[in-house]
C-alpha cells in the first residue's frame, strides 16, 4: 500500500456515499437509476484501488470484475430504464386514450 | 502527479454530488455523462486502461445515450410524472448523515487495508503464457475466468430478452412524432464518421489480446456507430427480426459453448483450451463475443426485436 493516502479513495467513499444520499432521497426512478450507477462506480473504484495497492503491479483478477461489473450494470440499467418508460408511459395511457398503436 | 490526482478525484465528488442534487434532471444526467468521463480519466491514472476504454464507451457513452433518450420519452409523454421533488427537510438531514457516517466508515476500511501478498492475480501473471495471450485482463476474462464471462454474456442476454418483452421502443419508426429537421450534419457524421467508429471498434476487439481493448470495449464502440447511424437516420428499429439477427445475437455465448464443449473430449474439462490452438480460439471467440455484445446494447438502446437499414 501506498505511504501517501491516494486521493482517489477519498473521491471512492465520496461516491459511495452520495450514491447512497441521492438513492435515499429521491423518488423519481430516473434518478435513483443513476444514484445506483454513482454508487456502483463507488465500488470499481474501490476494487480498482485495491487492485493497485496489491504488491507487484495492478491484479488483473479485480480488474477483469470490474469488466464484468460495468457490463452487467449498464445491461440491468438498461432493463430498469425499459421499465421506467413502460410504466410511465403506461400510467399516461390510463388517463387518456391512446392515440396511435 | 499528486495534484492532478487530488484535483481529479475532487472533481469526481463534486460531479457524483452535483449530479445526484442538480434542480432539473437533465442537468444531473448530463453531468453523470461527465463524472463517467472523469472516472475514466482517473481509472486510465490508476494504471487500469480497459476499465478507462471500458467506462468511456459503455458507462458514459451507451447509458449516458439511453438515460438522455428515456428523459426525452418521459418528457414527451407525462411530463409531470413522477415526483421530482426532493424528500423533506428531515429525512434529507437524515440521509446526510447517514451517508456521511457510511462514507467515512468506507475511507477507513480502504485506508486500513492490509494488503495481502497472496492473491489470485500473482497466479495469473505467473501462468500467462499458458494463456496463449499477452494482456493479462483479457487472459483472466476469456480463459482463466471464462466462466465468468459466458454467465456475463447471458445476463447480457437476459437483459435485452427482458427489455424487448417489456416493448417500451426508443427508436421505433425514424420519423415518429420527430420534428427535428434533416441537418447538414447527419450525413457527414454517417458517412464519414461512421467508418472510423467502426474501424476503432474492430481495432480495439484485435487488440485486447496485447494491449487495452477488448471484446466489451469494442463491442461498446460498434454500438454506439449503430447509434449514430440510428440518430442519423440511417438505420431504425424494426419489430420483427430475422433468423440471422437473432443467431448473431447469441453468437458470444453459443461460440462460447460449442467451443468449450467440442473439445471436452480431449481437455477433459469444459472451456479448456490446448495451448496449440489457444489464441486461435480465443481471438475467434472474443470476435464473436464482440458481435453480440454490439447488437444486444443497440438493441437495448432501440428496445426493438431487430434494426433496418433506411431505403433512400
Amino acid at each position: 500500500m501506498s505511504s501517501i493516502p491516494d486521493p482517489f479513495g477519498l473521491a471512492a467513499a465520496a461516491l459511495l456515499a452520495v450514491g447512497f444520499y441521492g438513492f435515499v432521497t429521491h423518488r423519481h426512478p430516473l434518478r435513483r437509476l443513476l444514484a445506483i450507477n454513482i454508487f456502483g462506480n463507488g465500488v470499481f473504484m474501490t476494487l480498482i484501488l485495491v487492485a493497485r495497492w496489491m504488491p507487484g503491479g495492478p491484479d488483473p483478477i479485480p480488474h477483469a470484475m470490474v469488466l464484468t461489473g460495468i457490463v452487467i450494470a449498464v445491461s440491468a440499467t438498461a432493463f430498469g430504464l425499459a421499465l421506467v418508460r413502460r410504466s410511465m408511459t403506461q400510467e399516461d395511457g390510463d388517463r387518456r386514450e391512446p392515440d396511435d398503436d | 502527479m499528486t495534484l492532478f490526482d487530488s484535483v481529479l478525484a475532487l472533481l469526481i465528488a463534486i460531479l457524483a454530488w452535483r449530479s445526484v442534487t442538480a434542480p432539473d434532471l437533465y442537468r444531473g444526467i448530463v453531468l453523470f455523462i461527465t463524472l463517467g468521463l472523469m472516472l475514466a480519466l482517473s481509472w486510465a491514472r490508476l494504471d487500469a486502461p480497459d476499465l478507462a476504454l471500458a467506462e468511456a464507451a459503455i458507462g458514459a457513452g451507451l447509458l449516458g445515450i439511453l438515460l438522455l433518450s428515456t428523459w426525452r420519452v418521459l418528457q414527451r409523454a407525462a411530463p409531470r410524472q413522477g415526483s421530482d421533488e426532493p424528500a423533506s427537510y428531515a429525512v434529507r438531514w437524515l440521509a446526510v448523515v447517514g451517508s456521511t457516517v457510511f462514507g467515512g466508515t468506507v475511507a477507513v476500511a480502504l485506508y486500513g487495508l492490509q494488503v495481502g501478498s497472496d492473491r489470485a492475480g500473482a497466479e495469473a501473471l505467473a501462468s500467462l503464457d499458458l494463456a496463449g495471450i499477452d494482456q493479462p485482463v483479457t487472459a483472466v476474462l476469456l480463459n482463466f475466468r471464462s466462466y465468468d464471462t459466458l454467465l456475463e454474456m447471458g445476463v447480457l442476454l437476459m437483459a435485452l430478452i427482458g427489455a424487448l418483452l417489456i416493448r417500451s421502443p426508443l427508436a421505433y419508426e425514424p420519423w415518429h412524432g420527430d420534428t427535428a429537421v434533416e441537418s447538414p450534419l447527419m450525413s457527414v457524421l454517417a458517412k464519414v464518421f461512421t467508418p472510423i467508429v467502426v474501424l476503432v471498434g474492430i481495432f480495439l476487439v484485435w487488440a485486447g489480446a496485447y494491449g487495452p481493448g477488448g471484446a466489451f470495449q469494442g463491442g461498446a464502440v460498434l454500438a454506439g456507430a449503430g447509434v449514430l447511424l440510428l440518430l442519423c437516420r440511417r438505420l431504425y428499429g424494426d419489430a420483427d427480426a430475422t433468423l440471422l439477427l437473432r443467431g448473431l445475437l447469441v453468437l458470444g455465448v453459443t461460440a462460447f459453448i460449442v467451443i468449450g464443449l467440442l473439445l471436452m473430449p480431449w481437455q477433459g474439462a469444459f472451456l479448456a483450451y490446448p495451448p496449440g490452438l489457444v489464441y486461435v480460439l480465443l481471438v475467434v471467440i472474443e470476435f464473436s463475443l464482440a458481435v453480440s455484445i454490439a447488437l444486444s446494447l443497440l438493441l437495448l438502446f432501440t428496445g426493438t426485436h431487430a434494426v433496418r437499414a433506411v431505403r433512400s
